[in-house]
């Protein structure tokens, strides 16, 4: 079945003519790549349009795509390099309004009970609000670490930085996301979030 | 190792796992209170993982089907093996080589009279022609040999093979262009 062929095998074997299993690799990676662009540009619609310029990219260039590291490393670099074009196109809000109030999803302020809003669900929201506040160069590593599930070594080779500076990015993302949180919603006992 | 060094080195490892299990998150909650060197970081850590395993977000239904659609009105991507890269290399080396010659002959054989003019052979042009060219061709094999016996030891896709190439074919456009705006001012000398 081709469905089950590994990402370096379906590339070789469109290189050498049969271009119609790159619908296999659009399938598989559609929703990593399409959350990916979502979180970084924020918009359903831009995600949707960096996303297929993301894998049409990679088709272009696929011949080049046999180095040492993965597809689907290769693919996440080209996505993330998409996104933050489409970012510097469009001359990207400022950070501190990256979420103006009336577009924020519902956050911890609005609820009556602390504890009730430290529920999970407003909890995301709430970190999901931090994060949209953060600097780029903290929200990539965070976004990839967190959301994406990915380890350093994978985020350094996608970013193309150094493990160490990947984790100190890391470091001072985490930081300041829960000064953040602090800052904004006292009401939030942090020691008294559930392991989530 | 004291308790507090013991919570610190549990807390730098849990950090560089993105994703925690549950009794790890109970565990990196624990050092948040006893190793202060990391509470601020682990309680980010904390919150953050909130965001964890969460479902990963579809695009619209036709997602693939618009890509598949744009991908068919773009050219079939190729790749150059590896053998490929090097016969492109070589024949780019040769055209220098090429060219540079074609130059040196077109300027000695544009000192041939035109019509009107008596050749002197005693100026030796024909006999200076073919002793610059026999040195050149003995310098040219030289090279060739080297880098053949490089490319026999060390095989293809050893750098300096490759930067030797290049060099080649850089000293060789260079030297054809000197070539050309050397040849008018031999040909006031001559004549």
């Amino acid at each position: 079945m081709d469905s089950e062929l590994p990402d370096g095998k379906i590339v070789r074997k469109i290189l050498s003519g049969d271009r119609d299993l790159f619908r296999l690799l659009v399938q598989r990676y559609e929703k990593p790549i399409f959350t990916l662009c979502l979180r970084i540009l924020r918009s359903r619609e831009e995600a949707e349009d960096a996303a297929q310029t993301a894998f049409l990219k990679a088709y272009t260039a696929l011949g080049s795509s046999q180095s040492k590291q993965s597809f689907q490393t290769w693919l996440y670099r080209i996505a993330t390099n998409v996104c933050i074009d489409f970012q510097r196109r469009r001359k990207v809000r400022p950070i501190s309004s990256a979420v103006p109030e009336d577009e924020a999803p519902p956050v911890l302020s609005s609820a009556p009970d602390p504890r009730q809003a430290a529920s999970l669900r407003e909890l995301k929201n709430l970190v999901h609000e931090a994060l949209d506040r953060l600097e780029e160069k903290y929200r990539l590593p965070l976004t990839l670490f967190y959301i994406e599930g990915l380890d350093c070594a994978r985020i350094s080779e996608i970013l193309q930085l150094p493990q160490s500076t990947v984790k100190t990015q890391l470091q001072r993302g985490r930081e300041r996301v829960r000064d953040w949180v602090v800052r904004n919603h006292p009401d939030l006992r942090l020691g008294e979030v559930e392991p989530l | 190792m004291n308790a507090k060094d013991l919570s610190c080195r549990d807390a730098r490892e849990l950090l560089q796992k993105p994703l925690l299990k549950a009794e790890e998150k109970a565990l990196l909650r624990q050092c948040a209170s006893s190793c202060h060197e990391y509470a601020l970081e682990i309680e980010g850590a904390l919150l953050l993982g909130a965001l964890s395993g969460q479902p990963l977000e579809s695009p619209s239904v036709l997602f693939v089907h618009e890509v598949m659609a744009k991908v068919e009105k773009v050219p079939a991507p190729v790749s150059l093996t590896t053998e490929q890269k090097w016969a492109w290399m070589g024949l780019a080396a040769s055209l220098a080589i090429f060219t540079y010659f074609w130059t040196f002959v077109q300027s000695r054989f544009s000192l041939l009279p035109s019509p009107g003019f008596t050749l002197d052979l005693s100026m030796g042009p024909v006999r200076e022609f073919f002793s610059e060219l026999l040195g050149w061709l003995e310098v040219l094999s030289l090279a060739m040999q080297g880098l053949g016996e490089l490319l026999m030891t060390h095989g293809p896709g050893n750098l300096v093979s490759a930067l030797l190439l290049l060099a080649l074919l850089a000293l060789g456009l260079f030297a054809s262009k000197l070539r050309k705006v050397r040849a008018p001012s031999r040909l006031r000398c001559l004549y």
